[in-house]
């Protein structure tokens, strides 16, 4: 059972003390677990725990064997065919001025739907010329408008032509007339 | 076999400090003790390591029952066998003053009286260092002996002087 060799005191730091001797000498109850049934779930214990690392090391070797024909049977082992992939490439181009060449005046004149009554009028043919200024020489060339004549239309033909009563555009302008005060009761 | 003859009591009687089924306490380490693919290096403290956390947990689920601290010194009438030597101590008297120390007292007491673990082996399943787990030995060792009625021996220096 318990060994009664036993110093309580080994460690140099004790003293020795009687009272420590003493108590170490009192035995502890004895156990009242049943040991050989102990002894049976210990060595049952001690096989599962055997079985189990068996157990185990089977399982990785298991699933070490599938990930293996997992990994022969989806590798290719020929060579792939090269695979052709379509993809955009962006490249830097440079900028060519674009020229512009002039439009021949055949041309111009062809695109105009212009009978032959109306070019021949003389308002048509200084359009043209207005035009070939405008086109040459730009906006300046643009006749000023305060060198032409003003209009010819008299107050009166305005007026008849408005329908407006007669010397309204013609009367000078006049202030309206005050209103009557209104008499102051005191 | 004959660590279970040797240890299991002394085990026994250090899970008892924590909980009421201190058997099935010490069982469950041998068990563990069983399951291990390579014993352990330090065997004795390993199994009061194993004995102790055990009957914390045990005593963690009896504590949601039943006040266990409560009812500690009822139950010390099992601790100890009674002694053949009539002029030794008494061993219901010294339960009860050991189930009256704190538990951190009690747990190095029982460790080192009965276990015989040392102080090192102690310090590193109690946690804490040598030095403090003898320092809590010797408290405790001095409240029991002011418990249990027994005067302190004074040790005499060898002074006389050789004629």
């Amino acid at each position: 059972m318990v060994d009664r060799d036993f110093d309580p005191d080994p460690n140099p730091l004790c003293t020795g003390d009687p009272l420590a001797r003493d108590l170490a000498r009192l035995l502890p109850a004895p156990v009242t677990m049943a040991t050989t049934t102990l002894m049976y779930q210990a060595g049952r214990a001690s096989r599962d725990g055997t079985i189990a690392f068996w157990q185990r090391l089977f399982a990785v070797a298991c699933l070490s064997g599938v990930v293996g024909v997992l990994l022969v049977g989806f590798y290719p082992t020929t060579p792939r065919e090269p695979q052709v992939v379509e993809r955009i490439v962006y490249r830097d181009q440079p900028v060519v001025p674009i020229e512009l060449a002039p439009m021949p005046r055949e041309q111009v004149e062809e695109s105009s739907p212009v009978t032959p009554s109306v070019a021949r009028s003389k308002e048509f043919s200084e359009y043209l010329r207005i035009r070939d200024s405008v086109l040459t020489a730009g906006l300046d060339a643009l006749p000023n408008p305060k060198q032409q004549p003003a209009s010819t239309v008299t107050p009166a033909e305005l007026e008849r032509s408005l329908d407006l009563p007669r010397g309204v555009l013609t009367a000078p302008y006049r202030l309206p007339p005050k209103p009557p005060v209104p008499p102051d009761d005191e | 076999m004959a660590l279970i003859n040797r240890h299991a009591p002394a085990l026994v009687l250090y899970a008892r400090q924590w909980c009421a089924v201190p058997e099935d306490v010490v069982q469950g380490a041998f068990l563990k003790l069983a399951r291990q693919q390579t014993t352990p290096e330090n065997l004795v403290p390993w199994l009061y390591r194993v004995v102790r956390n055990g009957a914390i947990d045990a005593s963690r689920a009896a504590r949601r029952r039943q006040k266990y601290e409560t009812r500690a010194a009822e139950r010390t009438p099992g601790w100890f066998q009674p002694p053949d030597d009539p002029t030794g101590l008494d061993a219901q008297a010294a339960a009860v003053a050991l189930a009256e120390l704190p538990l951190e007292i009690r747990e190095i007491m029982v460790a080192h009286l009965w276990g015989g673990l040392t102080f090192e082996q102690i310090a590193e399943n109690v946690g804490g260092s040598p030095s403090t787990a003898y320092r809590r030995f010797a408290t405790g060792l001095e409240m029991l002996r002011e418990r249990l009625g027994v005067p302190k021996t004074v040790k005499k220096k060898n002074t006389a002087k050789t004629e």
